[in-house]
């Protein structure tokens, strides 16, 4: 029998969500500063409209949905989903009021998009969008990258063990530090420390180059963002190609691997065990991945001779592979290039990567390499079973910070999460597919979208259909939270409407 | 002398170009056909927008045709026309330019880009008016004191709580 919430189930979930909001308008205050400092008047009424309908629905929510009723781990994993739902709502808002998106849906797919540090995007002329809705949209990148959770346990929740739900219902199974809270604000202390250093070299770079101070720092600022957070949304429409600078490149790659990284990793080498990135599962299987991987890319790209040298073919090769692999989506060719110029073995070369993703607890999306790493051992352990006496006895141990047994628990659980991202990515090919695009465009975009990758082959504009783009919201949505709560989000509807 | 190289053979390439009528092509052609432009010289019409940058005497220009941004490259004096970039607050200068056009350039890293020897200043870009909408105006100052009666109300019913 399916028990249907009580009123007090609902309300615990609807003072959080509430906090949530508060935290969502209070954040909106940033663009409105900066459409102040740049005189952008017009553009700060979208936010003086768009916070004020967060705060006032935080404070609605707070105000009657009080309660004393502690929080759940079902409340906890609902309260994950919803609050995204929410956040992309009203988050588009702003967005929409602007007039570069042509309907609220696609200032919707957008936020989401943000949010889920995707960085597919449906905005109408984006290098004549103001500087205050570019800040909006790096903004969210940056809020969902950290963790919209991780965002409200640093500043909005108290006790630590009311946290946990929370922490681990946006898909970060690992806890740096005993505490949620603690953990939660070092994955802060962290992001910030690169995103300083990151900003300073990209602003150096692009104001070297004849940028504007100003600009350049903007630009520093937001493209460190994006990043870091493995987003891939920038102020201008060529994506990275934008500045013709290798430097550019360069610091990119560095913060798209860095902020790949799992935050248990970074603990480590933060706390002088350098030895780590050498020893862990994650960062030895990623290597091996990327070099497989991108000889695979590039032994098509040499095949279909598009680029004119080595130099090119590794540049533009790499740079992609990096993206992809590590879930950012930046570009430095167009999607065009994508579609048709790349083979299709260089295409698959790309997928694999999107699919696979990078580490887990970090801002990356996908099946993270974590699980894939795990997975391969254990096959590779299987078949040393049978190749040995029966009496043989193998240990599996993987080193992830320490050395730890693989269980089969562990696997069961790696392997399911596995199937969930196939199953997503199946879905929105599968959709694309029955809209008329080829299979391998249609799997490419897929599962950039389940992935919250953002690399396109041009499929993503605002003319493509409505059901496609509430399918890839929906990737976007499932493929960042993991599945997990979003099914706890769906089951609570379920248990509303049918049950008793 | 690098600087001289590059000018001189530009130059050529602009002689060369006049020889064989060059193509007036759209950004989505040159992108969906880049096969049948690589290496040719092209006419290419748009907005310049972003910023200009400058490297050893050449410079990069993004201009928008009005469905993609191709990144264009040229000698510094050919941008000195240029005077408005399109951004929030401007529209920028509308240029017409002849050049090589690159699918992938073995020059810049494999770059799909134009490399121009002249360029044309068709109309000169303007300010944009961004005026404040009065129906936004009234929005605001509505949902603003909404906010504030529910948060001084939320004040009051957490102190009676």
């Amino acid at each position: 029998m399916i028990l249907r919430p009580q009123l007090q189930d609902l309300k615990v979930i609807g003072q959080y969500s509430g906090r949530i909001m508060l935290g969502l308008g209070l954040a909106m205050l940033i663009p409105l500063l900066v459409a102040v400092v740049f005189q952008e008047f017009a553009a700060a009424l979208d936010f003086v409209i768009g916070a004020s309908v967060c705060l006032s629905a935080g404070y609605l929510l707070i105000i009657f949905c009080f309660t004393r009723k502690e929080l759940t781990w079902r409340h906890g994993m609902v309260v994950v989903s919803l609050s995204w739902l929410l956040a992309t709502l009203l988050g588009a808002l702003p967005l929409y009021l602007s007039g570069h998106w042509l309907s609220f849906l696609d200032a919707c797919f957008d936020a989401m998009s943000g949010l889920a540090t995707t960085g597919l995007s449906l905005v109408q002329d984006l290098d004549h969008l103001s500087f205050t809705h570019n800040m909006w949209r790096h903004l969210m990148m940056y809020i969902g990258g950290q963790g919209i959770m991780v965002v409200a346990l640093t500043f909005l929740v108290r006790g630590a063990a009311s946290a946990l739900p929370i922490y681990v219902g946006e898909a970060r199974e690992e806890k740096v530090l005993p505490n949620v809270v603690q953990t939660a604000r070092f994955i802060w202390l962290v992001s910030l420390v690169y995103l300083l250093m990151g900003t300073a070299a990209l602003a150096f770079s692009a104001f070297s180059a004849g940028m504007p101070l100003a600009k350049s720092l903007l630009h520093g600022l937001w493209v460190a963002m994006a990043a870091w957070d493995t987003g891939g949304f920038t102020p201008q429409s060529q994506s990275i190609l934008y500045y013709h600078n290798f430097g550019f490149e360069l610091i990119t790659i560095f913060l798209m691997f860095f902020g790949s990284l799992n935050f248990s990793l970074h603990y480590a080498l933060w706390t002088g065990k350098r030895k780590e990135i050498f020893a862990n599962i994650e960062t030895v299987s990623f290597f091996i991945s990327v070099t497989v991987l991108f000889s695979l890319t590039a032994f098509g790209l040499a095949a279909s001779g598009i680029f004119p040298g080595v130099t090119s073919l590794f540049r533009k090769g790499f740079y992609q592979v990096i993206s992809a692999h590590t879930g950012t989506g930046y570009m430095t060719i167009g999607p065009e290039q994508f579609a048709q110029q790349w083979s299709a073995l260089s295409l698959m070369g790309v997928t694999l990567c999107m699919a696979l993703g990078a580490g887990a607890c970090s801002t990356a999306g996908g099946i993270k390499i974590l699980r894939v790493g795990m997975i391969v051992r254990a096959l590779l352990q299987d078949m040393k079973r049978t190749m040995l006496p029966r009496s043989a006895v193998i240990r599996d141990k993987i080193h992830h910070i320490k050395d730890v047994v693989l269980g089969e628990k562990q696997l069961r659980q790696a392997a399911l999460i596995m199937l969930g991202y196939i199953f997503l990515y199946l879905l929105g090919t599968l959709v694309g597919i029955s809209y008329g695009y080829p299979l391998r465009l249609a799997l490419f975009e897929s599962v950039s979208a389940g992935a919250n990758v953002g690399l396109s082959c041009g499929i993503t504009a605002p003319a493509m259909p409505m059901p496609l783009k509430v399918t890839y919201i929906f990737q976007m949505w499932a493929g960042r939270l993991e599945f997990v709560s979003v099914f706890a989000f769906l089951g609570t509807i379920f248990a509303l409407i049918r049950g008793k | 002398m690098r600087t001289l190289i590059c000018l001189a053979v530009v130059l050529a390439l602009s002689i060369a170009g006049n020889a064989e009528a060059a193509q007036q092509v759209s950004a989505a052609e040159l992108l969906q056909q880049p096969e049948k432009y690589d290496g040719r010289e092209v006419i290419y019409k748009g907005e310049v927008i972003g910023d200009i940058f400058i490297q050893q005497g050449f410079a990069w220009v993004n201009v928008h045709d009005g469905t993609r941004a191709i990144g264009v490259f040229c000698p510094q004096p050919l941008i000195e026309q240029i005077e408005h970039k399109g951004n929030y607050n401007f529209q920028g200068d509308q240029i017409s330019l002849r050049g090589v056009f690159h699918n992938s350039c073995a020059e810049h890293g494999g770059d799909l880009d134009i490399h121009a020897a002249k360029i044309t200043l068709i109309k000169k870009g303007a300010t944009i008016a961004h005026p404040l909408e009065k129906d936004k105006i009234k929005t605001s100052i509505i949902l603003s004191a909404a906010t504030l009666f529910l948060a001084i109300v939320h004040l009051v019913v957490k102190r009676f709580r």
